[in-house]
């Protein structure tokens, strides 16, 4: 087997699978990364282990019997002055208000386009090809974005600016 | 809804801290008891799950019940209930070979990360799960970033070495 | 396993178990213990100048045509995940970037999906969608090379 490569520190590279170095090291391993297999290796090994585990983890929780998890909160926090109660549940109905709308804008939408629906197209069908890819329920970017879908299959792109 | 939102994510954060089902389903809806109670005076700036997700670790990290969690992992180092594995076999028998193989294959990662010293292990799965940068879990831990830094190393490095000796 | 506080009006807890599991029935859309969700992310480069597009991006670049001005397409890293609920997976980006996907529930016939993109240790773009099952959505934006990025994101259950 071949002598590991020594020219830099497992811990750094364990840091670089993070992002967690400054720009200039940051370049430098990238660089050197692009030349040596070892070092990739190592990199990559870094970051399908956290992924490894992140996978066994979430895999097992989902074997959890979660059914009573909410009730039995509700059967805690009940009781007490029911003014936080009130807060949760202002932050549900906003949830389903957004997708509400979400989904209306979704209809408006087809039914908009059933004018001029072929007769042979059933409206399952047709509202099935007419409703976007993806609907955005919420989006965050530090300066503008946009959202459109592609006239043909309705795609949706979301397009953001970086700064 | 609240609790169906966020259960999964704390769930995982509970369980790969205490790796006890039990324990870290009552620690999350101890979390949301009292997030519950506590939300009128959240801030609406920060985030509702990064708010949670630091209760969750917190209240992890001063469970009383350590002693019996160490007592545990040193003795039955992986939980005995291996009805689970078949169980999750048997749904979508798409292929079941390599299903069980998947199966096995997590079980094996679940067993080395239950090895880790529980100091290691926090600041790992902090770092895998939650994608939680260095000065996050530094700050969460009340330690340095150095010490996130050389204990992720740490884990890695373990865990790597383990697979490699399958 | 969980420990209601006994020390309270039984109609009291009965009238908000009552509000609760109606409230549960509507918002939880059945997400099945040990259920995967099949995600494939493409990290595409948009450029303009020669006209080019990948094998792979076949099916993608006519739709995406329709909307840029880029002439240029090019595949730069496809990562397919077998992600369970609320498992994060991450696409290291060129540019110290990384991009975090993670499907959070399933709602109808729609997954949805948190999506994340971070820049060093900042993050700079979050994103909720549902997406349709067996479609995708193009997330674009960061400046790369002189052109852009585009990531693809398609998701599947059975
Ligand atoms: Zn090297």
């Amino acid at each position: 087997m071949k002598k590991q490569c020594q020219a830099y520190a497992p811990e750094v590279l364990s840091r670089f699978a993070d992002n967690e170095l400054d720009d200039v090291l940051y370049r430098q391993i990238q660089a050197h990364t692009d030349g040596c297999n070892q070092c990739r290796q190592v990199i990559d090994g870094y970051r399908q282990v956290s992924q490894a585990a992140s996978h066994a983890i979430a895999s097992k929780v989902s074997t959890f019997d979660t059914g009573g998890l909410g009730t039995a909160v509700i059967e805690r926090v009940a009781p007490q002055k029911s003014g936080g109660f009130k807060k949760v549940f202002d932050y549900f109905s906003l949830k389903l208000y957004l997708k509400v709308a979400s989904v209306a804008a979704v209809m408006v939408l087809g039914l908009a386009y059933f004018q001029d629906t072929p007769l042979n197209m059933n409206m399952r069908e047709f509202s099935e090809l007419r409703e976007p890819s993806a609907i955005v329920t919420s989006v965050d970017a530090r300066s503008s974005v946009m959202i459109f879908e592609t006239e043909k299959s309705k795609h949706t792109v979301i397009w953001f600016s970086e700064t | 809804m609240l609790v169906k939102q966020y259960q999964g994510m704390l769930l995982n954060i509970a369980y790969s801290i205490t790796l006890d089902r039990e324990e870290s389903l009552e620690i999350v809806q101890d979390v949301f008891v009292k997030a519950c109670s506590g939300i009128k005076g959240f801030r609406q700036d920060a985030s509702l799950g990064g708010w949670l997700r630091k209760i969750t670790i917190n209240t992890c990290l001063n469970w009383k019940r350590k002693w019996k969690r160490r007592f545990r992992w040193s003795h039955d180092p992986i939980e005995s209930d291996d009805d689970w594995i078949l169980k999750d076999v048997d749904q979508s028998g798409s292929n079941p070979e390599n299903q069980y193989r998947e199966k096995e294959f997590e079980e094996n990662i679940m067993k080395q990360i239950s090895k880790l010293p529980e100091k290691i292990r926090v600041v790992f799965v902090l770092n895998a799960l939650e994608g939680m940068s260095y000065d996050e879990i530094a700050e969460h831990l009340n330690i340095k970033r150095g010490t996130v830094s050389s204990r992720l190393h740490h884990a890695r490095k373990i865990l790597m070495d383990s697979f490699k000796s399958l | 396993m969980f420990k209601p506080y006994l020390n309270v009006n039984r109609y009291q807890i009965s009238l908000w178990a009552v509000i609760i599991i109606c409230a549960l029935s509507v918002f939880t859309a059945g997400v099945q213990a040990g259920d995967r969700v099949n995600t494939h992310v493409r990290v595409i480069h948009a450029a303009q100048g020669a006209r080019h597009i990948d094998a792979g991006l076949d099916d993608l670049a006519a739709e995406l045509e329709s909307v840029f001005r880029y002439t240029s397409y090019r595949l730069i890293q496809s990562k397919g995940m077998m992600l369970g609920y609320n498992e994060k997976g991450r696409v290291g980006l060129p540019g110290k970037r990384m991009l975090v996907v993670s499907p959070t529930s399933i709602d109808g016939q729609r997954i949805q999906y948190r999506i994340t993109i971070h820049k060093g240790k900042k993050q700079v773009f979050q994103t909720q969608v549902l997406l349709k099952n067996r479609s995708s959505i193009t997330i674009g934006g960061p400046q790369f090379k002189k052109g852009y990025l585009l990531f693809n994101i398609s998701g599947r259950i059975n």
